[in-house]
């Protein structure tokens, strides 16, 4: 197949993104309506509206470290595809430091939450009362998100240095750093998963749950990568920069790591289900009774079956607006899954989603494109000094 | 910027801007056949015939205490209630697991377009066969009767038997069987074009073998066509099964109630370790096959850098998921749970745990430095030590689960006898039987693959076209 392919000699630096204050203004607009009905929702019902609040927590948060896990894959893995779309993940860890804000507050809504804050309910051994203590578990969740942000400061930092030193050894010394930070991020994103969200039910335990959460993590990022990269490939300069081929690697991603997530997914339950334990099995039973099983049977259709037969063809992979589809499916199926996890340890029948979990949405989505409007706006929106730069954007390692 | 400072600079932009050649660019097109083909058609040496008698004697000895078994019966074999479970399924999980680094490279690495592979698919993929017909005898013999083997095909039948469809024995026999079947196919279609290429040199009868054996490949340019285009479909079909096949065999554990077998994070953690010993196996054969053929110009060191780098990952998922099953059983509280995990390493079978976990967490971790990756005897050290290493893991899953049952009346240590020993002993003879043969009729490098990474000739067209 003859392809007309532009041949890069040089790149120009696209420079940061120009932030029109009137967008800035309508993303801070959503972001206070988005909280004042969180605020509301949390005077009429506070449970609730904690609720929501952790579901949509833990789906930026997953996002935010995500882009830092994004950038380390490739620097680790010496990568090139990822190059001309590397900055653009690196910027969903702008939102790290607000998360950090946002733990803080959920610090208010941890006796709503966790069953095990009520010292009279569960009745623990010495070691995992201690373990399960509201100080200790403040304190490891911000050394886990202390250890995120120092590792995205340095590697990111690094990043963007390059842009204007054009050192290549910043690319080497960030291969040693992401090294380091994906073996710590295995460990902690784990133990923050058990924290934030199996804690919930604290007798219930999965060895394969921060595996779980680790699948949509990374699905949730490379669908917002793809939607981000749709968008400024349409508005900015970067149009003229990122090709084709790396979009269609994008949405290659996005399908591969599907099959991944409904792998662990089936995995995890299925093994419930067979051994039908009653200290694993209440879990899933709650989850699946009541009208709840109508919720989890959409988790499949749209975390896998939408990503994979439509991504399937070639043609559709690298489509803008297919692909935008299938990313917004891919996001929602995230929401739904945290949400089905999270609503039925309070909830017998399900609820339906209202004005309490969009406002909660629209308020974490608001400050998550803040941070992402900021960082964007401060650094170039291409690694322009990076070594394999041109290489990647000339389609060298598709040859 | 110092002049030294930039020069440097300069170099490792160099380095990191482009793929790094593989293959050094002395080597020609020319080059590649001759040098693959050389151990082919070059009569074996005494080395070839010394390690061919060894493995055929082992297999021997193997097939020794297989007519032993089928005459006196499987309690030759140290099975005793409540380790109903001994290495037979220790070995077959054994050899899955090493079974698996073939398609990984063949399928996963080329869909990710690392093009290294294409120096080590072939015999990769050719171990991952072999390792999968040694695994498919050890639940055929384990079942005692071995021929009512047949009876676990599910077909309308006079017996008016039907398989147990609810029994994670019966996905394996699919599972493996399907594995065996795309893995072989997807190895064999890439044989041909380099079985081709023998056919042109040989003459006699040899001509008229790799004639048959390669289909009356031509090389046209519409053969090539559906080959690429077949090569890419068995891609996509064969990366599942990369997952699926061991996930699978986890699940034969993994859906029982046994604390230490019943725990969700088994399918994803035996794939880690399972790639991790495939590439344990690589490492251990490429290091001393790369010598003896002098192919090192084809698998460099930063081949088996690159192999190293693979197996120190899995190294550290297969320690993580070690340490998620100890976290979750003093997580969940449960007795039974915490009893196998507190007994595992301080209990009799102490010494099994942690020969595993020195074999396949703590030493691997030396692969973090470049100088042992680029040192061939540390890495084929190293490899044989994860070989024993994850053999000691389906040990130590399999016995120390099961040998305290939840009753202390229903506890028992096992001893492995000298017929389980000497079977493993006959597994091995197997294996390198096969792979010697391998290694004497075939082209151990897929030579039309590796000559599309070389740097030569592409440079040499586009300096011919420059100057017409």
């Amino acid at each position: 197949m003859a392809m007309e392919q532009k041949v890069f000699t040089a790149v120009a630096d696209p420079g940061p993104l120009a932030v029109s204050d009137r967008l800035r203004r309508f993303v801070l607009g959503i972001t206070t309506v988005g909280f004042v009905l969180f605020l509301l929702g949390l005077a009429l019902n506070a449970q609730r509206a904690w609720a929501a609040f952790l579901v949509n927590y833990f789906f930026f948060l997953s996002i935010g470290v995500g882009g830092i896990f994004f950038a380390a894959l490739h620097y680790v893995s010496g990568a090139f595809w990822s190059t001309p779309v590397r900055r653009l993940a690196e910027g969903f860890a702008a939102y790290l430091p607000i998360a950090a804000a946002l733990l803080l507050a959920l610090l208010a809504g941890l006796g709503q939450l966790y069953g095990w804050t009520d010292h009279d309910r569960f009745h623990f051994g010495p070691s995992k009362a201690a373990y399960l203590s509201t100080p200790f578990f403040m304190g490891r969740l911000l050394f886990y998100l202390g250890l995120w942000m120092l590792f995205g400061w340095l590697i990111i930092g690094n990043s963007v240095r390059q842009d204007r030193l054009r050192d290549p050894e910043l690319t080497r010394r960030n291969a040693r750093l992401s090294a380091a930070f994906l073996v710590l991020f295995g460990i902690t994103f784990y133990l923050a998963s058990v924290d934030l969200l199996m804690s919930l039910e604290p007798t219930w335990f999965s060895t394969m749950f921060g595996v779980y959460t680790f699948a949509g993590l990374f699905l949730s990022t490379m669908a917002t990568l793809a939607l981000i990269t749709l968008t400024v490939r349409r508005h900015t300069a970067l149009g003229e920069i990122i090709q084709d081929f790396h979009v269609r690697d994008i949405g290659t991603w996005l399908m591969a790591f599907s099959c991944f997530m409904m792998y662990i997914g089936f995995s995890q339950f299925m093994l419930i289900w067979y051994a039908n334990l009653p200290l694993e099995a209440f879990f899933m039973i709650k989850r699946t009774e009541n009208g709840w099983q109508y919720l989890l049977a959409a988790l499949p259709v749209l975390k896998w079956v939408l990503p994979f037969i439509v991504l399937m063809p070639d043609a559709f992979r690298g489509h803008p607006k297919v692909l935008r589809a299938v990313a917004v499916g891919v996001l929602l199926g995230q929401w739904l899954d945290l949400f089905w996890i999270v609503y039925p340890s309070f909830y017998e029948h399900p609820v339906v989603p209202t004005w309490i979990e969009l406002g909660t949405f629209l308020g974490f989505a608001g400050l998550f494109g803040l941070a992402l409007l900021n960082f964007y706006g401060r650094f170039s929106m291409l690694a322009v000094g990076d070594p394999k730069l041109l290489y990647s954007l000339n389609g060298g390692y598709l040859k | 910027m110092s002049t030294d400072r930039r020069d440097s600079a300069i170099a490792v932009h160099d380095e990191l801007s482009a793929e790094p050649a593989l293959i050094p660019e002395h080597i020609e097109l020319r080059d590649v056949t001759r040098d693959v083909a050389r151990p082919v058609e070059a009569r074996p040496g005494p080395l070839w015939y010394l390690a061919f008698g060894l493995s055929a004697a082992a297999l021997g000895l193997g097939i020794w205490v297989v007519y032993n078994m089928f005459s006196r019966g499987l309690g030759l074999f140290g099975y005793n209630h409540p380790v109903m479970w001994g290495t037979l399924i220790t070995n077959f999980v054994f050899w899955v697991g090493i079974g698996h680094a073939g398609t990984l490279i063949s399928a996963i690495l080329f869909l990710l377009r690392q093009r290294w592979r294409t120096s080590i698919n072939r015999t990769a993929e050719a171990m991952t066969i072999f390792a999968v017909i040694c695994a498919a005898l050890f639940p055929i013999l384990h079942i005692g009767r071995p021929w009512l083997a047949f009876w676990l095909i599910p077909y309308p039948n006079e017996r008016l038997l039907w398989v147990n469809f609810r029994s994670p024995l019966v996905w394996d026999v699919f599972a493996v069987s399907t594995y065996f079947l795309t893995s072989l196919m997807f190895w064999y279609q890439g044989l041909i074009p380099d079985l081709a290429t023998i056919r042109d040199r040989a003459s006699g009868w040899k001509k008229k073998i790799y004639g048959i054996l390669s289909f009356g490949w031509q090389g046209t340019a519409r053969q090539w066509n559906h080959y690429e285009r077949a090569y890419a479909q068995f891609a996509w079909i064969a990366t599942p099964l990369v997952l699926s096949v061991h996930s699978i065999v986890s699940f034969d554990f993994a859906v029982s109630l046994i604390p230490g077998w019943h725990t969700t994070i088994f399918p994803p953690y035996f794939v880690a370790g399972a790639i991790f010993s495939g590439f344990g196996m690589v490492l251990s054969l490429m290091v001393i096959m790369r010598k003896v053929f002098r192919l090192e110009e084809y698998v460099t060191l930063r081949h088996v850098d690159l192999m190293c780098k693979v197996t120190l990952a899995t190294s550290m998922m297969v320690g993580f998921a070690y340490t998620t099953e100890f976290f979750m059983a003093w997580w969940s509280e449960d007795p039974f749970e915490r009893f196998i995990f507190a007994n595992r390493p301080t209990g009799e079978y102490a010494w099994a745990f942690w020969t595993m976990v020195i074999c396949n967490v703590v030493i691997p971790q030396l692969f973090w430095f470049r100088r042992i990756r680029y040192n061939m005897l540390a890495v084929f050290i190293i490899s044989i030590f994860v070989n024993i290493g994850m053999w000691f893991e389906r040990y130590n899953i399999i016995i120390t689960s099961l040998y305290k049952d939840f009753v202390p009346s229903n506890w028992m240590y096992f001893t492995p006898t000298i017929w389980d020993i000497a079977l493993l002993i006959g597994s091995f003879g197997l294996f390198f039987t096969l792979f010697f043969l391998f290694a004497k009729f075939f082209p151990t490098i897929a030579i039309a693959e590796v000559k599309t990474v070389l740097k030569y000739p592409y440079r040499k067209t586009v300096e011919q076209v420059e100057r017409v």
